[in-house]
């Protein structure tokens, strides 16, 4: 496939996105900028770390993704007695035909919730990384392809810190965004208060595409048009990271194509088939931010993500955009 | 926001600040190399510290914090020891200026440092402009004036990006915590590791070529209105304003003094520097043989040659500095050739003349010292600097006629008081400025009478004194090459007695020195007067600026002997090779002299072209020069005005002329396709060229569809702002027109639509946004 694509491929992508877009819409309320993220992060083929405080609508988010593409959906709840195979699966002996059949764990969904992802051992956190980074199982030197598409949605709480073990570095590269999902507005609530009734399982979704417009949009996205100038300030954003003092490390090469396909997802999601540095702009935070730590430690979490948003916002105004 | 081009960011701007900055220190501290100032250990370790701290600036870093603290204190005392000991200030301080340069080329710096680096610099670049006068001086003081203009430039853009807060570098002391701890946004930490090669590649990418062009245009229009001021402006010497001459006074490495002991003349041979270039009017009146007369030595002291008392109090001092010396004994009127020398500074103070003069001009009045006798000139002191003389009616065959000595004959001159004889002989009060008093031409100074008695036998084999200086001085020299080979050493045999009788005595070979030393000597022992004569011989012809170049390696010494039948001295050359034949100085042209090829020869014509252009012996040719350059302008103009009248004329004309049918057609036809032409060019053909650039184009960055995009983007943002009473029609326009703007700009070339059409729409759009109030 070329880097060019017909105006009816945009027009028919533009319009699938639109429907799953305004489906999570009428689900989610008052969150467009966290949709429109997810879905991004969805035709990017990345996960998503959501961290925000319990209850504001991280599950439900996940959840209606997952109904609204006709998707398997599965939740893993992280504690710290979790084993990596009650996430991947794990081989039993099956007496009936005498041998050992594979049983597989939750992670054998389209969108998978691995909430409260920090409260697990970091042994546990690190078998999500193989089906992160390949969409693969390996267990007992068997590989089992999980679904397609398949997204990581894992949740952390910012505050509460007793008994976690915070992700580490390589975990939090596999990420492709960290999103916030915030209170809504008091009449986006009100709105909530009205008509919620029950659970998120009792939330009424259709699907409104298949799983196969997804996979046809993933693809579609790597061909998204870049220009030089863009890859050029994508580089050279990169590269501001490494040399900030105020970091211990800058962005990883993983990092800088992370920015990159996010952007191209971008801007398929607003109907171009090139991107624009607009795009690049409105996603480095989102992409960078988690994967960059202070020289310096700060107080505490919340503090430390205001500081690197801060100094991400001061390279980003250093470095203007091509226009 | 950012345009198209991209921009150098503020760790790419403090490279390029380093960069600059050393590039300053190191063309300034080379311009002393012009100069006659001991600063050759400094200039060394510039010359190696400056360009491996440029190349790797984190090696600023690795320097000590004691290093810092004491650097200033210790080139203080330096400066202090280096005035107590040598006494000359101006020397001292440009050593001072020279240790701090280094200093600030290799310490890191702010924006205060930056600025002291220039003004350093230009000390340095200024102090030698005003003490030399060379063309690669300024190359360099060009190449300096445009660095330093990059250099503030650059440090302007990034106070500029750095939001106008530069790293204050005050003191070293607190330097190092300062640039580490509160580092610029993606600028200072690190911006120490280059990649120069990247950098320049950046730094290429980024320079627009307008604006270098703009910038290039400007700086030559600058220079070219510096070089017409130059010109018409009088020339003044500033040394001799300020005295400054008096500040340097170092000798010169090789030169010519007044006392020469054998191998001195060889010496200077080693050195093949350029001592002198010479203009002829006339290159046909170049004499077949040019000896360069500087000094006549006639005391022989046992080691060497040195001027007596007598013969130096010959030489009459100028009470004042002027333009114009003529000479106070014969002239010779005839000869109209006008002989231009451009001394070079480090030779000698003694000015080099082929013979006798009518009129020697300075190009800055000077004070002279004239030996009438001697046909010498001398400068008071030795110049610091190339002097430059123009020398008229000047004798060039060799023979230096003496009017009193003829008279005298061979008496013994120092016997004699001229002062008693001219009144008693009632000679023309003239000629007591002639008299020489303890010239010792005759006496032999050898003290064993072994000696005399060996000199005295070799005149009775040469054949003894006979008819005239000149035949007895042919016979001489032949007698000397038959028996001693030329060689640039000197070897003798040992055992007592003189060393010249000693080297006479045997069959070792020897150079200049010592063949004119014997010849003086035989001569001296025939009872003929003889003296010692040092200076250049010959000279290359040099076709670029039709110039003769004589090298410090021409450098020969000869005799002159008393020819009493011609009553002139005449120049003897024993030295084997050497042609000089007594009397003769035939014009030969210049075709007889060796031409001088290749690009050295060019850089030394270049010389004489600058020095043609500077020096100036009165106000004729700088008048002429401006006139000529007044007449060009006037003759160009002229030629453009009678063009334009010529065509109008033409026109007017045609246009008189009947008009019919097939003529209206014809200019109605021709003014359609005129515009038939100017409309396809608009609709298709700007379109078609702009398409097939941006096909060739070799990335997106120089894709002119781009790059016109990016414009057109740029000017609807400017005139959408502010203009929020745009109707809906017109916002749904604007709109859609970014929307391609955009696809043109950072979209794949399949999906662009026609540029040309896209472009026409923008300002069409941007026409009907200027028309909504603001």
């Amino acid at each position: 496939m070329s880097d060019f694509f017909s105006a009816p491929q945009v027009t028919s992508a533009r319009e699938t996105l639109q429907k799953l877009r305004a489906c999570m819409r009428s689900t989610i309320k008052g969150k467009d900028n966290v949709i429109d993220h997810v879905l991004t992060a969805l035709i990017a083929g990345g996960h998503v770390l959501i961290e925000d405080l319990p209850g504001v609508g991280k599950t439900t988010l996940a959840y209606a993704l997952a109904r609204s593409m006709d998707c398997a959906f599965s939740r893993v709840q992280f504690t710290s007695d979790l084993l990596p195979s009650d996430v991947t699966g794990v081989a039993i002996y099956d007496e009936t035909i005498k041998e050992f059949v594979f049983k597989k764990g939750p992670v054998f969904a389209n969108i998978v919730l691995a909430d409260e992802i920090n409260r697990a051992t970091p042994k546990t956190q690190s078998s999500l990384l193989e089906v992160m980074d390949r969409g693969k199982v390996t267990v007992d030197g068997q590989t089992h392809a999980v679904g397609a598409p398949f997204m990581v949605f894992a949740t952390q709480n910012p505050v509460d810190y007793e008994g976690t073990f915070p992700l580490p570095e390589s975990q939090m590269d596999r990420f492709l965004m960290r999103l916030h999902m915030g209170y809504p507005q008091p009449a986006d609530e009100l709105d909530i208060l009205r008509s919620a009734r029950h659970g998120y399982d009792a939330i009424a979704v259709s699907s409104v595409v298949s799983r196969s417009d997804i996979l046809q949009l993933q693809a579609l996205s790597s061909h998204v048009f870049i220009e030089d100038t863009v890859l050029d300030y994508i580089l050279r954003l990169v590269a501001a990271t490494r040399t900030e003092a105020e970091f211990r490390a800058g962005v990883s090469v993983r990092g800088g194509l992370a920015l990159k396909h996010a952007a191209q997802a971008r801007a398929l999601l607003e109907g171009r088939d090139f991107v624009v540095p607009e795009d690049v702009h409105a996603l480095a935070g989102p992409v960078l931010a988690h994967r960059l730590t202070l020289v310096r430690p700060a107080a505490d979490g919340t503090e430390e993500r205001r500081l690197v948003a801060a100094a991400l916002k001061r390279i980003l105004s250093a470095i203007p955009g091509p226009v | 926001m950012e345009t198209l081009r991209p921009q150098l960011n503020l760790t790419e701007l403090r490279q390029l600040r380093w960069l600059l900055g050393g590039l300053i220190g190191l063309l300034s501290a080379w311009t002393v190399f012009y100069m006659e100032v001991d600063a050759l250990v400094v200039l060394a370790v510039i010359t190696a510290v400056v360009p491996v701290f440029t190349f790797f600036p984190r090696l600023s870093r690795v320097l000590p914090r004691v290093f810092h603290l004491l650097a200033f204190p210790v080139i203080v005392v330096l400066f202090a020891l280096d005035i107590w000991s040598t006494r000359e200030p101006l020397p001292a301080m440009i050593r001072l200026a020279l240790m701090l340069l280094c200093y600030r080329c290799i310490a890191p710096r702010g924006r205060r440092e930056d600025l002291q680096l220039i003004l350093l610099a230009l000390f340095v670049v200024v102090v030698t402009g005003v003490f030399t006068v060379s063309i690669a001086f300024v190359a360099q003081i060009l190449l300096f004036t445009a660095a330093s203009l990059a250099l503030l430039l650059v440090v302007t853009l990034s106070d500029a990006r750095a939001g106008g807060v530069a790293p204050p570098v005050k003191e070293p002391r607190r330097f190092l915590p300062q640039l580490s701890a509160a580092p610029l946004p993606g600028a200072e930490a690190g911006w120490e590791r280059v990649s120069w090669l990247e950098l320049l590649g950046r730094v290429r990418a980024v320079a627009d070529v307008r604006v270098v062009a703009l910038g290039g245009a400007l700086f030559g229009g600058v220079v070219m209105l510096s070089a017409l001021l130059f010109l018409a402006l009088p020339r003044f010497e500033i040394s001799n304003e300020f005295f400054l001459d008096r500040l340097i006074t170092k000798s010169t490495r090789t030169g010519f003094s007044d006392n020469v002991t054998f191998q001195d003349v060889v010496n200077i041979q080693q050195d093949s520097s350029v001592a002198l270039m010479v203009d002829v009017s006339d290159p046909n009146a170049v004499p077949g043989e040019l000896y360069w007369r500087m000094l006549v030595l006639d005391e022989y002291s046992g080691n060497g040659f040195r001027v007596s008392a007598g013969l130096r109090s010959t030489f009459q001092s100028s009470r004042e500095k002027m333009h114009v010396h003529t000479w106070r004994g014969l002239r010779n009127q005839d000869d109209r050739t006008v002989w231009t020398l451009y001394f070079q500074p480090g030779v000698s103070k003694y000015l080099p003349l082929l013979g006798g003069f009518s009129r020697l001009t300075f190009g800055e009045p000077q004070a002279l010292l004239q030996s009438s006798s001697l046909r010498l000139a001398q400068l008071p002191v030795e110049p610091a600097k190339m002097v430059a003389y123009r020398v008229e009616g000047m004798d060039t065959d060799g023979m230096i006629r003496d009017p009193f000595f003829a008279r005298e004959g061979r008496i013994r001159v120092n016997e004699s008081r001229f002062g008693q004889a001219a009144a008693e002989r009632g000679l023309d009060p003239m000629l007591d400025e002639l008299v020489p008093r303890d010239v010792t031409f005759l006496d032999l100074g050898l003290e064993r009478p072994e000696d005399v008695a060996l000199l005295q036998k070799w005149v009775a084999e040469i054949g003894g004194p006979g008819e005239g200086g000149g035949e007895f001085a042919r016979r001489a020299a032949a007698w000397l090459q038959s028996r001693h080979a030329y060689s640039l050493s000197m070897r003798l045999s040992p055992g007592e007695g003189d060393p010249l009788i000693r080297w006479l005595n045997s069959s070792e070979p020897g150079h200049c020195e010592l063949f004119a030393g014997g010849l003086v000597m035989l001569s001296r022992a025939a009872g003929i007067p003889a003296r010692l004569i040092t200076g250049f011989k010959g000279g290359v012809w040099n076709p670029v600026s039709g110039s003769i170049t004589v090298r410090n390696s021409d450098a020969h010494a000869w005799a002159e002997i008393w020819d009493h039948g011609l009553g002139a001295w005449l120049r003897s050359d024993a030295t084997p090779g050497a042609q000089a034949t007594p009397g003769t100085g035939l014009s030969a042209g210049f075709r007889s002299l060796e031409f001088d090829e290749g690009w050295g020869a060019r850089f030394d014509g270049l010389r004489v072209f600058w020095y043609r252009r500077i020096v100036s012996f009165d106000q004729d040719s700088q008048m002429e020069l401006l006139r000529g350059t007044k007449e060009h302008i006037r003759a160009t103009l002229e030629s453009m005005r009678v063009f334009i009248e010529e065509k109008l004329r033409a026109f007017a004309a045609w246009v008189r002329s009947p008009w019919d049918v097939s003529r209206v057609a014809g200019l109605v036809g021709g003014l359609v396709a005129l515009l038939s032409l100017v409309v396809l060019w608009r609709r298709a053909g700007r379109g078609w060229w702009m398409g097939w650039r941006s096909r060739r184009a070799a990335s997106h960055r120089r894709d002119p569809v781009r790059i016109e995009a990016s414009r057109w983007l740029a000017r609807l943002e400017r005139a959408e702002r502010g203009r929020a009473g745009a109707g809906p029609e017109l916002r749904a326009q604007l709109e859609v027109t970014r929307a391609r703007l955009l696809r043109l700009r950072f979209g794949a070339r399949e999906g662009w639509a026609t540029p040309a059409v896209v472009f026409r729409q923008a300002k069409s759009v941007l026409r009907s946004l200027s028309r909504v109030r603001r």
